[in-house]
């Protein structure tokens, strides 16, 4: 008969005294337990199903791992700090880029790198060639097999639009990751040079942004001296989201004259009806590519009592843009002329035709010019 | 009165080892890039015999740095996830109880959150934290799950739902404040999502964890099964149900610690894998266990296959896949009138 | 009628052995207090209580509700220890012992707690093998045996291939009590096991009983309420009002008119029976 001293269940349980001995003992019980009774016939099953399973791939791992990490390094290479301040290494020669974000595709193609773009997202649809590059997959869930099967020498991303996630796993495999981060229209010029000086072609990202540059100081000129134009720029409508504080939308949209009328420090503000109701501002902005759908929201908004409060959607102030305000890529510069253009008609009526001969690239316009569907990108009601 | 033997648990496993290993190879052949069987085949033995220089490097980057190491995460995870379910089963003495009922997901979550705000460019800080999280969860629900000292099924479950809606609460908060981008990296997080590539080093972590938690748990599975027909019961059994509760209850939280600190929070696998493994195997625990540790494993490598290939090259988060398929099954399930 | 026949002569023949067979459970002013909360008024007192009972004896428990008959089980199960005095078991005191040495000489049937998941009736029996064997460890062929030899102790072989969920009251009590068999106790405990059968499950429940203590030496010891099946089975009976044990002897002895309404609150009248134990015939609330 077996005796203890131990007391009855009722009682407090010493935790690390009780967890140490359960360990020890069980550890021991089992051991010599569970592996005498046991045939040799059944050990040679488990040999087949269980060893064959678990230590195979491990095997596969370990003595993979040794070579697995053997890039080719002789092609020298350089130290850089993206916009995120990451140091990475990328080799001097870029000849393959991988682009995770439709702004970064469309940048590239505008820097003239288009033939060096190997793979981008299922979302860049701009210009029409990046269609045809290999995808691999959305901007927030790219399949790293994917980009890796590219084999590229850099991998473009956007702070915006990317995961951390895809970052690090891509840097495992030892594959460099360029972060572009731009708070500002001034910062997407300057990150547009510093992506052209890094991809050897700084004579066409110099002569972009030169050019760019000057439709923005053209601008300036012409708005100098106007009060801004409160706006809100809807980005989402349920829930009511806006650009605010840090993001590049908000500064482009102190390029085009207007004025948010939310003020917030958050990049992306989730805001209240109320407050904008409170503001009044004299126009809401929408970006959106698809005309037909923005007028069947614009349309239900009306008939929403809260929304009918504001002045701004009972007299139709509606200015429906294209999405290129919304990429922080050189077509933001496109947005911007479009919103002062629309805030501002009066500033601009005789230029029109000048800037279409100016920048046929670039301008939404375009699609005008070439009797393609035209992108009705805005709108407005009777003013006031 | 059929007689549980070692060969039966041993033959189960071996047949389930073998459904296994047929999963994977064919998890290595799909995905976004392609590759045949017989490419597969030739590389792996290539491999396997040490002839390491005639594989492809493709091969090489594709299989062995990104798939393999993904498909064992997901074997590890899967497997943590569902013994940690059916301990949880038989420590609550409830059949809907599932390895996130008692908060750890939460705390693991909040635990990513905050190494999120607070430093996000370590990659191995994010699985340390919620970790940590994990652990501060465990220690929390235990000592508010105890009543006259020691766990109470019924207090823990209470103190288990009131954590974990704390807990959520205060992720919903942060998430309010943080920025949209370091959001989303949370959102697929908290869906579940094995497509984060760890440092090898953790991996081997993980394994050693699962297998000192997991075997913790198969130690007491005979106790288990009697502790299933009642406390008191148990007790005059000759179960010393303190003991076997505290164990259990460490053993399983740390499994789910380690799962959802590298995987974000899975869903429905750690509910239905045992009881999926109970209709074809019964109740015993003492192969319940092992049972479940393969199933698991099964079901997150086919979960995690076809969230990789069913809209290629864009890649879904397991937890969706888990889901979809998880809810059909868990109807099923009560139509068949399991619990 | 033939079995009640020689249940007298079994009767005769255990009383004469009693002085010379063993004592197994020795309780010694034993006593017990539930607290809501510490520092302040028990709840309930168990007051201190002194009984034996030994090998081959059958021991009725009685007393109304709450008069602490479940607790004086539970201390001599040693699921709890005693505020005062002693609990013993051959000599050691029960509460003191390890669960898995008491699991292997103390069985309890008690009420079932719900089944969470479905368990064959035969699984169940083989659960009363645990105390004698270890962790993680598989039945052996003499597990099953006893196993089976359980259920055919208390008739209910054919039930063996069953689920729990799907038998009957009295058949499920029957596997219940295979259970606390297969764990080749010293001795059972039962708390009230005929609850919830008809006359005839309760009679043979009972006649099963009084046929391990006298042929395979277990002391079982009961609580009940049946006041007339406990007079005709038991050998000695303790008697429970409020805490207090108020009488311990032979159902003779115990069975006073006065005694039992005051402690039962009701009008009756004892009478022996042919066979020389007294039987109660309950006349009325009490005025």
């Amino acid at each position: 008969m077996m005796l203890g001293n131990r007391e009855p269940a009722a009682g407090t349980v010493s935790l690390t005294h009780t967890v140490t001995t359960i360990y020890l003992a069980h550890t021991r019980a089992f051991l010599i337990r569970w592996f005498s009774p046991v045939a040799v016939r059944d050990w040679f099953v488990v040999g087949v199903g269980i060893t064959a399973l678990i230590i195979a791939p491990l095997v596969f791992c370990g003595a993979a791992a040794a070579q697995s990490m053997t890039r080719d390094n002789t092609k020298s290479r350089i130290d850089v700090t993206d916009e995120t301040g990451r140091v990475i290494r990328i080799p001097q020669t870029i000849r393959r880029i991988v682009s995770l974000a439709p702004s970064v595709t469309e940048t590239l193609f505008a820097l003239g790198l288009g033939d060096r773009v190997v793979g981008d997202t299922d979302f860049c649809d701009y210009p029409a060639e990046a269609q045809k590059r290999s995808h691999v997959g959305g901007p927030v869930n790219p399949s790293i097999e994917a980009v890796a099967a590219l084999h590229p020498d850099i991998v473009v991303a956007s702070r915006e639009i990317n995961r951390l996630d895809s970052v690090h796993s891509l840097e495992q495999l030892g594959i460099p990751v360029y972060a572009t981060d731009p708070h500002s229209v001034d910062e997407v010029l300057a990150s547009t040079e510093r992506l052209a000086d890094l991809l050897g072609a700084q004579d066409a990202g110099r002569a972009l942004v030169a050019k760019l540059r000057g439709r923005l100081d053209e601008l300036d000129r012409r708005l100098a001296g106007l009060p801004p134009k409160t706006v809100l720029m809807i980005v989402w409508l349920d829930p009511l989201i806006s650009a605010g504080g840090t993001s590049f939308l908000n500064d482009a949209l102190h390029r085009s004259g207007a004025r948010s009328v939310i003020d917030s420090p958050q990049a992306w503000p989730t805001i209240d009806l109320e407050e904008v109701v409170r503001r009044q501002p004299e126009y809401l902005i929408i970006s959106n590519d698809n005309a037909q759908q923005v007028k069947r929201e614009l349309d239900e908004l009306q008939k929403r009592p809260a929304w009918r409060e504001l002045e701004a959607v009972r007299n139709r102030r509606f200015i429906i843009l294209s999405e290129s305000i919304s990429h922080p890529s050189p077509r933001l510069i496109d947005g911007i002329e479009q919103l002062a253009r629309a805030l501002y008609p009066s500033k601009f009526a005789m230029a029109m035709p000048r800037i279409r001969w100016l920048y046929p690239s670039f301008c939404g316009l375009a699609a005008l010019s070439t009797g393609e569907p035209a992108l009705p990108f805005m709108q407005m009601g009777e003013p006031l | 009165m059929k007689p549980m033997t070692v060969r039966h648990v041993l033959w189960s496993c071996a047949i389930l080892a073998l459904l296994l290993l047929a999963m994977v190879l064919l998890a290595l052949r799909l995905g976004a890039v392609p590759f045949s069987f017989g490419d597969l085949g030739q590389n792996l033995w290539w491999l396997i015999t040490g002839q390491t220089d005639k594989v492809s490097t493709d091969f090489r980057l594709i299989m062995v740095d990104i798939r393999l190491p993904r498909i064992l995460l997901g074997i590890v995870v899967g497997a943590a996830l569902s013994v940690a379910g059916a301990g949880f089963q038989a420590l609550l003495r409830n059949p809907l109880a599932d390895p996130y009922v008692l908060g750890v997901s939460s705390g693991a979550a909040l635990g990513a959150i905050l190494a999120l705000l607070a430093a996000p460019a370590l990659p191995l800080m994010t699985p340390l934290a919620a970790f940590l999280g994990a652990a501060a969860t465990i220690a929390a629900v235990y000592f508010l799950g105890r009543r006259q000292g020691q766990l109470d099924s019924g207090t823990l479950l209470l103190a288990g739902i009131v954590t974990a809606s704390f807990l959520s609460a205060t992720i919903m908060f942060l998430m309010t404040t943080l920025a949209t981008r370091d959001l989303r990296g949370i959102a697929f997080w908290l869906m579940g999502d094995l497509s984060a590539s760890l440092p090898r080093g953790l991996l081997w972590v993980l394994i050693a964890g699962f297998v000192i938690a997991a075997g913790a748990i198969l130690t007491t599975a005979s106790d288990l099964n009697v502790l299933l027909s009642g406390e008191r019961e148990a007790m005059h059994l000759g179960v010393d149900v303190t003991r076997v509760k505290l164990v259990v209850y460490i053993s399983a939280s740390v499994l789910t610690g380690l799962a959802v600190s590298v995987s974000g929070a899975i869903g429905y696998v750690g509910l239905l894998v045992p009881h999926v493994m109970r209709m074809f195997f019964g109740s015993d625990y003492r192969l319940l266990i092992p049972t479940s540790a393969l199933g698991g494993a099964i079901a997150i490598v086919v979960a995690d296959t076809l969230a990789r290939t069913v809209i290629a090259p864009t890649e879904l988060p397991v937890g969706a896949m888990t889901a979809m398929a998880g809810a059909p099954v868990f109807i099923y399930l009560l139509r068949r009138r399991l619990a | 009628m033939t079995e009640t026949a020689s249940l007298t002569d079994a009767h005769a023949d255990a009383s004469a052995q009693h002085h010379s067979s063993h004592l197994r459970i020795n309780v010694e002013q034993a006593s017990y207090a539930y607290h809501a909360r510490k520092q302040k008024a028990p709840l309930f007192t168990l007051e201190a209580t002194t009984f034996q009972a030994r090998e081959r004896e059958f021991v009725a428990i009685l007393g109304p509700n709450a008069s602490g008959k479940s607790t004086l089980l539970r201390l001599i199960s040693g699921a709890i220890a005693p505020l005062s005095g002693r609990v013993e078991l051959d000599g050691f005191e029960t509460c003191h012992l390890d669960v898995r040495t008491r699991a292997q000489r103390i069985a309890l049937v008690q009420q079932e707690s719900p089944l969470i998941f479905p368990i064959l009736a035969g699984d169940y029996v083989l659960q009363g093998r645990h105390p004698h064997g270890r962790s993680l460890w598989f039945e052996k062929d003499e597990d099953f045996a006893i196993a089976e030899k359980a259920l055919a102790q208390v008739g209910a072989e054919h039930l063996r291939d069953r689920w729990m969920h799907e038998i009957s009251g009295g058949e499920k009590q029957r596997v219940v009590l295979a259970r606390a068999l297969a764990q080749q106790p010293l001795v059972l405990l039962l708390d009230e096991p005929t609850l919830h059968l008809d006359i005839r499950a309760q009679i043979d429940l009972l006649c099963r009983l009084r046929h391990l203590a006298d042929e395979h030496r277990y002391t079982v010891i009961e609580v009940t309420h049946d006041l007339d099946l406990a007079a005709e089975f038991a050998d000695q009976i303790v008697l429970l009002h409020r805490g207090k044990c108020l009488r311990v002897g032979p159902p003779a002895a115990v069975y006073q008119r006065d005694l039992l309404q005051q402690v039962f609150e009701v009008s009756l009248e004892v009478e022996p029976d042919p066979n020389g134990r007294p039987r109660v015939f309950v006349q009325g609330r009490k005025n």
